[in-house]
């Protein structure tokens, strides 16, 4: 049983919509985050609380792709507009670390044709895996765009030493509706993995990047 | 279908939580490691309410991994590093660590190998391989490799030069030990979730469970990197809609036959039995553990050998004995070859591994072994 409901998250969306889109908009677009407290955790000896979500619309709208294809995905790539790099662009690289490490940096994130992920250890040695970039694989049957859209869309989360969690779950331009149902997603999402549910949390609270938060919970 | 509750042991202190089980065959029982830094070892044979080993002090927190090294070694370890324990003397005969003295998270022993993931520490995550025979250095490192917090690590079971590793960062690496360098040595990189643990379920298939209760099983690639070959992955997605009664997994035990999953909001735990072979998993036989760990998340389970009883331990401290309904099959591989570290040593190493093939067993005993000509002589 959720303890939250939709009609209170909406109230403060909107006031928090407000604040950014009205009161004090800002000259860049601002991220909207949950922010959940937990209580009855233990991060030293409890499970790890870690993992990744899927909202339905993409939180962060300019997160950038490059495609590592086959013949087959550079076209598809080239099709959608999408950067993308071939074979034997990768090969060029020649396993020079600082230029993968360049590589790694320019992107948010990678897509890599599914037939080619035995390959990129390869080509590329470890240095992407240690940026956190290493690609998600796209088969031949997978939408591209649709795959691109699922990266762009995933939100990870993860709990250490501290016992607050924040993730994005969207931006101030978003439709109130999608920004509440992604509020309630994630928040029910997230509680579900605690083992103690509701007794785990503490508090819940969405802020827009600059502006004052709002407790929800 | 249900288990029988046949004993239990409660912690000597509170707020203990009972994290990891394993078997002691040499002493006919079960060593646990608790959350308060302790190693704790009950008969089972003989049933007792004393312990036959006791570690109050092993570590200076809760303990991440536990591994039986030999009949009388076990490897434990925390934030205060790796520590061998000799189970005759409780003694800590070795503490290992890496130069940041990371918190170590994982171990695996395989063949006087041992591995140890540490969590983050900057930018580094890393896995260390030291040769229990001379562990004064490492003889692997990947630091690499990984981007977050490693938190299991698996030595192949037959084909030895492979190392998995999984961590939080959603990668399973899979590392070729024969390769000189890090770079050369990365086989495969699985991009699936935050990894709560990952086995080699058969010989070349690798079942990885995530911390969000997702489970999918991937193939372990060839080395022929350049053929595009498509993988097949079978994905189960989040197992708490497929499993009944399941809201977390305690683990998967391929080689046992089983995953074990429990639901702390029904205080019940169960046991579905799964078929490595074809990955089938029978829920029209699930056995279920009366009254399980109360509330409390299960944290470990253990079989023991050649009988029918399973050793469950969890959050409220407790470790409990019981008799299942019904036999389960096992699984277990044969043992794997020594791996040759060094392409040099190679030749030599050939002839020495014929001799080694005639051992069925495992090496319990730190012996060294005699020179080649004595051994041609002894009986199989």
């Amino acid at each position: 049983m959720s303890k939250i409901t939709s009609s209170h998250v909406r109230e403060n969306v909107k006031k928090l919509l407000e604040f950014s889109t009205e009161t004090k908009k800002r000259n860049f677009l601002e991220t909207v985050e949950l922010q959940v407290g937990l209580k009855n955790y233990d991060p030293q000896r409890d499970k790890r609380f870690s993992g990744s979500l899927k909202l339905p619309q993409v939180p962060r709208p300019n997160m950038t792709i490059c495609i590592f294809g086959d013949a087959f995905d550079v076209d598809r790539a080239k099709s959608i507009g999408a950067e993308a790099m071939s074979v034997d662009d990768l090969k060029k690289l020649n396993k020079n670390k600082k230029l993968i490490k360049k590589l790694a940096k320019k992107y948010n994130a990678f897509v890599a044709s599914e037939v080619l992920i035995k390959q990129i250890p390869r080509l590329l040695g470890p240095t992407l895996s240690k940026a956190g970039k290493f690609p998600t694989p796209v088969s031949h049957n997978d939408d591209l765009y649709g795959k691109v859209q699922d990266v762009k869309s995933t939100i990870k989360f993860q709990l250490k030493k501290v016992l607050c969690l924040a993730v994005a779950v969207g931006n101030v331009e978003m439709e109130e509706d999608i920004l509440v149902n992604q509020i309630m997603m994630s928040a029910n999402f997230l509680v579900s993995l605690l083992k103690k549910n509701w007794q785990n949390v503490g508090s819940l609270v969405i802020k827009s990047t600059m502006g004052p938060s709002f407790r929800i919970y | 279908m249900s288990s029988k509750l046949r004993y239990e042991w409660n912690s000597s202190t509170s707020d203990n939580w009972i994290l990891s089980l394993r078997y002691l065959k040499h002493y006919g029982g079960i060593i646990a490691s608790s959350s308060n830094g302790s190693l704790t070892a009950y008969s089972i044979d003989q049933l007792s309410s004393t312990p036959i080993i006791s570690i109050p002090q092993a570590h200076e927190s809760s303990i991440n991994a536990l591994i039986t090294i030999d009949e009388h070694t076990v490897g434990s370890c925390s934030t205060d590093g790796v520590k061998l324990y000799d189970l005759r003397s409780c003694k800590n005969v070795v503490t290992l660590s890496n130069p940041n003295n990371s918190t170590f998270l994982s171990l695996d022993y395989s063949n006087n190998l041992l591995a140890g993931g540490t969590e983050l520490v900057g930018v580094d995550a890393e896995l260390h391989v030291w040769d229990v025979r001379n562990s004064n250095q490492v003889v692997k490192s990947f630091v690499d490799s990984h981007h977050d917090d490693i938190t299991t690590i698996q030595f192949h079971p037959t084909l030895s030069q492979y190392l998995m590793s999984g961590s939080t960062d959603g990668y399973v690496n899979v590392y070729d030990l024969t390769q000189p360098d890090e770079d050369e040595a990365l086989h495969q990189v699985i991009n699936y979730e935050s990894v709560h643990s990952c086995y080699f379920t058969r010989e070349r298939r690798i079942g990885i469970l995530s911390h969000m209760e997702t489970l999918s099983f991937y193939e372990l690639n060839d080395t022929n990197y350049e053929e595009n070959v498509e993988p097949e992955p079978t994905d189960l997605g989040d197992v708490r809609l497929v499993w009944p009664d399941c809201e977390y997994v305690v683990d998967i035990r391929p080689y046992n036959g089983y995953v074990a999953y429990g639901a702390n909001s029904k205080s019940k735990l169960s046991l579905l039995p799964f078929n490595p072979v074809n990955e089938a998993f029978d829920t029209n036989n699930v056995i279920d553990f009366p009254g399980a760990h109360g509330e409390e998340v299960v944290r470990d389970i253990l079989t023991i050998p050649n009988s029918n009883s399973i050793v469950t331990g969890g959050e409220d401290g407790i470790i409990r004995l019981w008799a299942l309904p019904v036999e389960f099959p096992s699984y277990e591989t044969g043992q794997a070859q020594p791996v040759q570290l060094e392409v040099a040593k190679e030749e030599k190493e050939e002839k020495k591994d014929k001799k080694e093939k005639k051992h069925k067993h495992k090496h319990k005993d730190k012996h060294k072994h005699k020179d080649k000509k004595s051994k041609r002589f002894k009986p199989y």
